[in-house]
């Protein structure tokens, strides 16, 4: 029930206080070292699997062995295909090269690690619709776009879906110079054009996004809210783009990844349910006490679209700028008379044939403020 | 001399009327003089001479006051005798049975004195309507003049209240040798076999002062006793009740509850509520501050059977918990069994709770306002035919949205809105002595919306009407009969594509009848029956909207129809050895229309082994359970003011709440019992000592049990509750078990007056099913949610005077199991941390500890206002602690965070108004 979610707010509210707070204990270690397993098993694909272990809670970093993992992963067939073994590209990854699926076969991966026998649970691949429309919309001028997106399928069925997005979204530094300064030589010089204008930014989502046609009147996704972006953030500032995969999932997939979602995403109501232990698709069959997590799908393929909106297209609200321009009295006043100094204090020169003003690096070079000169190679403009 | 006449006469007024007052400061009673000395004393202290044909050596009881005068003395001494006073000049005439008529001096008297309805005069005719008040009066009853003289009669009777003249219920009559009890009841009526000849009856019970009541019984007959409560004015500080019957009733566990008991205990927001006050008795947990749903003795809340006036509440919230939705002003009381549950009630596996609404005063227009800091309520009691019908009006509502407006805009929550209002009539109409209807109507509302999108509201309406009839001296019938429902609908419409309704709703009705029958002085025998018809429609999902593409979907109706049949018996083998047997048999009926899957024998019910299909038609019955329930309870009395209890009791619930919360959510939906869902039994067994300190001002007692629980719903990893067509696959049925010890401390009396209680108590569940192939904790017993095994409670009031009081509760219990990530791995494809759960409850959020302190003002006790007001302010919790709600792990930005909520985590301050008219 979304709308339950929203209840612990007033509570809180209503007392008039923050009640959430962080909450650190020594909470009692499951002693086990769990098996994870991630990946779909893909058609015309190297399929590649994730294995790992789970770490107790209390640990702040990704331990440096967590995936230090050696086994060894077949994919079989309900007909009696069985493939090479996968190799090993890096710790914990193994990959397939995987053919053509049979319609009428069963898949599955079995994996021997550690002295005991694991398998998924075979199933016959899914296809994957194409996605029909991927938009976005922003109601209310300068307030949040939002992402949405349209699919259909077998319209007999109930659909199952998940998706994936990444997110690709140019920068600019705040000023555009020719001047800048040299720590090794203490020099200014001139660059033409400036080459740490333009910078390009990455995400991927994080998020456990999925959908059904269950309870709907018809088997189609129709503008299926994905996420939405915060008008004022750099992702809106010159021009985004994002790539949504679009996955086909079984039913029992689905149930896995909701109940994935509600446990890392949605806990804390006032009325969530009590989490319990989620079972996925994969089982010990040498000790079936072993608990292990994961859930390998089947696909005859995974769907794309890709979107661009450019800053032009959308309202921002006022952005407070951070960027000042500092004269030579402000330093003089500082005391960091030096370029060296004003360079070290994290200053730079704007200019175009000469410094006509200082300020922050970040606001001149994108660099600086995250950015990355990779551009994505599709990236429709010529920007450098 | 013409002074001491004056005197006399308004101490003769005095007598019935302050005698409440007279009694306060009545000292030791000296049993036993000669009435020779009490006549020296008077002629010694008087002009009077005294004039009598008494023997001077009969002795009589006076007590030792230097306060009232020798001629009160007299006064008091010789009203439990037949001899009568009258008074002539300076004279004093002490006749046996009769009184002179005497002529009193106008000129002093006025035309008061010529109106004086002299107690004594009345004595002389065997009036049958005059209302008992006097205590040291002898009352006769029945007729004196029959030649044969029965060993027995039966008194019978209305108690009533002296200034309102409303029923008084739950007051104990007591005759000592022997010994005999009986107990008015909802009504105020009460029958009582009693040895013919002079008895002395005690009078005691909650909210009056002990009193006593002298009669000469020659027959059967009526006596109507007029009592005074102690006190509207006199201090309404009583907290609690139980009073007498911690000793002496045979039941176990029973708490009733007044709110004028209430009223002076430091509640969330000012509001006196009848539920957070059950909450605060040992054996009664909750799980978290925001939640009316409650756990008697390790059971679940929907294990709880909560009645308003015979019909069935599901609901007993207002806004999520914050309030209860019974508006204490109209409750006139409410019992809660945790343990003895008497054989006439049924349905539920742990406890009862009935509540009970007032009936207007026929006498007198009477009337209750009241402002809180969220809340206004108004109460009338409104007489419409002068003794024979009233009706009560009761309502309460919220102001505004004040709460969601008072958010800021920011928050995207300032344009919701949230309100709830309920009303309550009770309309009350007295044939004649013999036969008495009530009709009872109640219905609450509850709305509530986070902004135009989002919407969610849920009712609950009850309509029944009851009628009391005593069909011979013995025998009384009560025939009710009734509808309840309660419903609730959410909507959603964020997203047009897939705006959607949910709702959900429960209807039945109820015919019931009861009797009592006083088969011998030794045996109270009650019994009836009770049959229920349901109808629920389990849920139904509909589109918003034309955009909506959500398809409806309406799960099947669930019917069924619930009979019981009781016996129970209270037998007296002795004045020490009592007995309350009862037996209760129950039917229940899944009935048609419905299609329903049949599964593989010997397996989970799942989808993937579904072997058939099969339709019912209409009206046939799907499944019969049916079975016995057996209640038991004794006790053993050693003195009056100590007794050894023991009981067990079992019980039937063919009703579920289909809820994997922790708390009782307002979506939270009921199945009945069907083809593949089992009723829930349950059985309890329990002994507890029961001490009162001779003066009655402490109670002690002590109280053990276990229980066990079968086929109690426990829900299947990622169940899906709502819409779910085959609830039998996303289910399991689990067994529990619940042990602990209460012990208690009360103090009724005195300035100081209130409760210590301390609870041990463990309570567990198992997935014993050997069908299930992964149970939860691997089929260990795990504890449940509620299971915190210290619990301490302390409520107090300290009164200054009759105008100030002070209130102070405390609250520490243990805190509640939790499940928290058993680890964390890390997801390659989103780049984050994941948690994992595996075991149930094997965490515990910090202890809970909660103290709320008021001061409560009343600033006129003067009776002869028009209005009489009262003010409460306090602090909710107190010290502000942040009280752990609960504890959870979210996955954010990759990386796993741990957060602790409260509710309540700083004091909260309020105010209320009252005002009674």
């Amino acid at each position: 029930m979304k709308i339950l979610k929203h209840l612990p707010c007033l509570l809180l509210l209503t007392a008039l206080s923050g009640c959430i707070s962080e909450f650190n204990a020594n909470l009692p270690a499951s002693d086990e070292d769990i098996l994870i397993v991630e990946g779909d098993i893909v058609a015309n694909t190297n399929s590649e699997f994730s294995l790992s272990k789970s770490f107790p809670l209390s640990v702040d970093q990704l331990p440096a062995d967590y995936n230090n993992i050696t086994a060894t992963v077949v994919l079989t067939g309900s007909d009696g295909y069985r493939s090479e073994p996968a190799s090993k590209v890096s710790a914990g990854k193994y990959q397939i090269a995987v053919g053509e699926l049979k319609s009428d076969v069963a898949y599955g991966i079995e994996i021997e690690y550690n002295g005991a026998k694991y398998s998924s649970v075979p199933a016959t691949p899914l296809v994957t619709p194409s996605i029909d429309n991927l938009t976005w919309k922003q109601p209310i001028p300068k307030e949040a776009v939002a992402i949405h997106l349209s699919t259909q399928g077998d319209p007999d069925k109930f659909q199952y879906y998940m998706w994936n997005y990444i997110e690709d979204w140019e920068i600019t530094a705040d000023y555009y110079t020719h001047c800048f300064y040299n720590p090794t030589t203490g020099q200014i010089y001139q660059e033409r054009p400036n080459p740490v204008y333009y910078c390009w930014k990455k995400y991927s989502s994080q998020k456990i996004l999925i959908a059904t046609t269950e309870s709907q009147r018809e088997n189609r996704i129709t503008n299926h809210p994905l996420y939405k972006i915060d008008p004022s953030n750099d992702r809106m500032s010159v021009l985004y783009s994002v790539l949504v995969k679009q996955r086909a999932l079984s039913k029992e997939a689905y149930n896995y990844y909701q109940n994935l979602q509600k446990q890392n995403e949605s806990m804390g109501g006032l009325f969530t349910p009590q989490p319990s232990e989620v079972q996925g698709n994969i089982r010990c069959n040498t000790d079936p006490s072993r608990k292990v997590i994961g859930f390998v799908g089947v696909l005859k393929n995974i769907t794309e679209k890709r979107i661009f909106i450019t800053s032009a297209e959308i309202t921002r609200p006022f952005i407070y700028r951070t960027c000042r321009e500092y004269d030579d009295d402000f330093f003089s006043e500082m005391q960091i008379s030096s370029f060296a100094d004003r360079y070290s204090a994290g200053f730079a020169p704007v200019g175009m044939d000469a410094i006509e003003f200082w300020t922050q690096l970040k606001c001149v070079d994108c660099q600086a403020d995250g950015g990355s000169k990779k551009k994505p190679a599709f990236w429709p403009n010529d920007h450098q | 001399m013409k002074k001491h006449t004056y005197l006399w006469i308004a101490m003769t007024l005095c007598l019935s009327v302050g005698k409440a007052v007279a009694q306060q400061q009545s000292g030791i009673v000296a049993d036993s003089i000669p009435l020779q000395t009490l006549l020296e004393a008077v002629e010694k202290s008087t002009p009077y001479r005294v004039y009598t044909n008494v023997s001077p050596t009969l002795k009589v009881s006076a007590k030792a006051n230097s306060r009232s005068s020798a001629l009160q003395q007299l006064k008091d001494a010789l009203a439990p005798t037949p001899y009568k006073i009258s008074v002539y000049e300076n004279s004093l005439f002490i006749l046996k049975e009769q009184e002179l008529v005497t002529q009193l001096p106008s000129s002093l008297t006025g035309e008061k004195a010529a109106d004086i309805p002299d107690g004594e005069l009345h004595s002389l005719f065997n009036d049958e309507t005059e209302k008992a008040t006097s205590e040291n009066k002898l009352y006769n009853v029945g007729n004196a003049r029959a030649k044969n003289r029965p060993a027995t009669a039966i008194l019978k009777g209305q108690i009533t209240d002296f200034k309102t003249g409303d029923p008084m219920v739950g007051v104990n009559l007591i005759v000592k040798t022997p010994w005999r009890a009986t107990a008015s009841n909802a009504k105020g009526n009460f029958s009582i076999e009693l040895p013919t000849g002079r008895v002395e009856l005690e009078i005691k019970g909650v909210n009056i002062k002990d009193s006593r009541r002298q009669i000469m019984l020659y027959g059967d007959g009526t006596l109507n006793i007029e009592m005074e409560e102690s006190s509207h004015m006199l201090g309404e500080v009583t907290i609690t009740s139980e009073r007498l019957q911690n000793v002496k009733s045979t039941q176990m566990g029973v708490t009733s509850l007044k709110p004028t008991q209430l009223k002076n205990i430091p509640m969330a927001l000012g509001e006196v509520d009848i539920l957070k006050m059950v909450q605060s008795l040992p054996g009664v947990k909750t799980v978290g501050e925001a939640s009316n749903g409650f756990n008697v003795r390790g059971g679940a809340t929907d294990q709880n059977l909560i009645l308003l006036n015979d019909g069935t509440i599901y609901n007993p919230n207002h806004l999520f918990g914050f309030f209860s939705a019974f508006n204490a002003d109209m409750i006139k009381e409410a019992e809660i069994y945790k343990s003895s549950i008497p054989a006439r009630y049924g349905g539920r596996i742990s406890s009862v709770l009935d509540i009970n609404s007032k009936e207007a005063s026929k006498e007198k227009f009477n009337g209750s306002a009241g402002i809180g800091l969220v809340t206004s309520k108004l109460n009338l009691e409104i007489p419409v035919i002068k003794e024979k019908t009233s009706v009560l009006l009761s309502g309460r509502t919220t102001y505004s949205d004040w709460i969601m407006k008072a958010l800021p805009a920011k928050s995207g929550y300032s344009d919701g809105t949230a309100g709830f209002y309920d009303l309550a009539t009770n309309i009350a109409h007295k044939f004649n002595d013999k036969n008495n209807l009530n009709v009872y109507a109640y219905y609450s509302r509850d709305r509530f919306a986070f902004n135009s999108n989002e919407k969610y509201n849920y009712s609950n309406l009850n309509a029944s009407a009851k009628w009391r009839t005593v069909l011979n001296e013995k025998l009384i019938g009560y025939f009710g009969m009734g509808y309840d429902h309660y419903d609730y609908e959410s909507q959603e419409t964020v997203v047009p594509e897939s705006a959607y309704k949910l709702s959900f709703n429960i209807n039945q009705i109820f015919a019931k009848a009861d009797f009592s029958y006083k088969l011998s002085p030794q045996h109270a025998l009650s019994f009836g029956f009770k049959s229920m018809l349901y109808n629920i429609n389990a849920g139904t999902y509909e589109p918003v909207g034309e955009a909506s593409l959500i398809q409806r979907d309406v799960l099947q109706k669930d019917k069924a129809l619930e009979t019981s049949f009781y016996l129970g018996d209270e037998w007296e083998i002795t004045s020490k050895l009592s007995i309350n047997a009862g037996i209760r048999y129950s039917i229940f009926n899944a009935m048609g229309p419905r299609t329903y899957y049949k599964y593989q024998e010997g397996m989970l019910p799942t989808i993937s082994n579904i072997t058939d299909t099969l339709s019912v038609g209409s009206g046939k019955t799907i499944k019969t359970y049916h079975g016995p329930e057996f209640r038991l309870s004794a006790r053993y009395a050693f003195t009056d003011n100590f007794s050894v209890k023991a009981g067990f009791n079992s019980m039937r619930q063919y009703i579920h709440k289909l809820s994997n919360t922790v708390i009782m959510s307002p979506t939270d939906t009921w199945k009945l019992s069907d083809a593949h869902i089992k009723p829930q039994q349950g059985w309890q067994t329990a002994a507890g000592l029961y001490l009162n300190s001779p003066d009655a001002v402490w109670e002690y007692s002590l109280e053990g049990y276990y229980k066990h629980l079968s086929d109690y719903l426990d829900y299947r990893g990622g169940a899906k509750l709502l819409m779910n067509h085959h609830i039998e696959t996303d289910v399991v049925n689990t067994r529990g078990r619940a042990y602990g010890v209460e012990l208690q401390v009360k103090k009724q009396t005195g300035k100081l007056n209130g409760w210590v209680s301390y609870t041990y108590s463990r309570t567990f569940l198992q997935q014993n099913d050997p069908k299930i192939a992964n149970p939860v904790n691997n089929g260990d017993w795990y504890p449940t949610d509620y299971d915190k095994p210290h619990d301490f409670k302390f409520v107090g009031n300290y009164r200054f005077t009759k105008r100030y009081s002070m209130s102070i509760n405390v609250d520490y219990s243990t805190g509640r199991p939790t499940t928290v990530p058993a680890g964390q791995y890390y997801n390659e494809e989103l780049k984050a941390m994941m948690v994992y759960y595996t075991d149930r409850n094997s965490y515990r959020i910090p202890d809970y500890f909660r103290t709320d302190f008021s001061f409560n003002i009343e600033p006129s006790h003067k009776l002869t206002l028009l209005t009489h007001s009262s003010i409460s302010i306090g602090v909710y919790n107190l010290t502000g602690r942040r009280n752990v709600y609960s504890i959870y792990y979210l996955s954010e930005r990759g990386k796993i965070n741990g957060y602790q909520m409260s509710i309540f985590g700083m004091p909260i301050p309020f105010i209320t108004y009252n005002i009674k008219f």
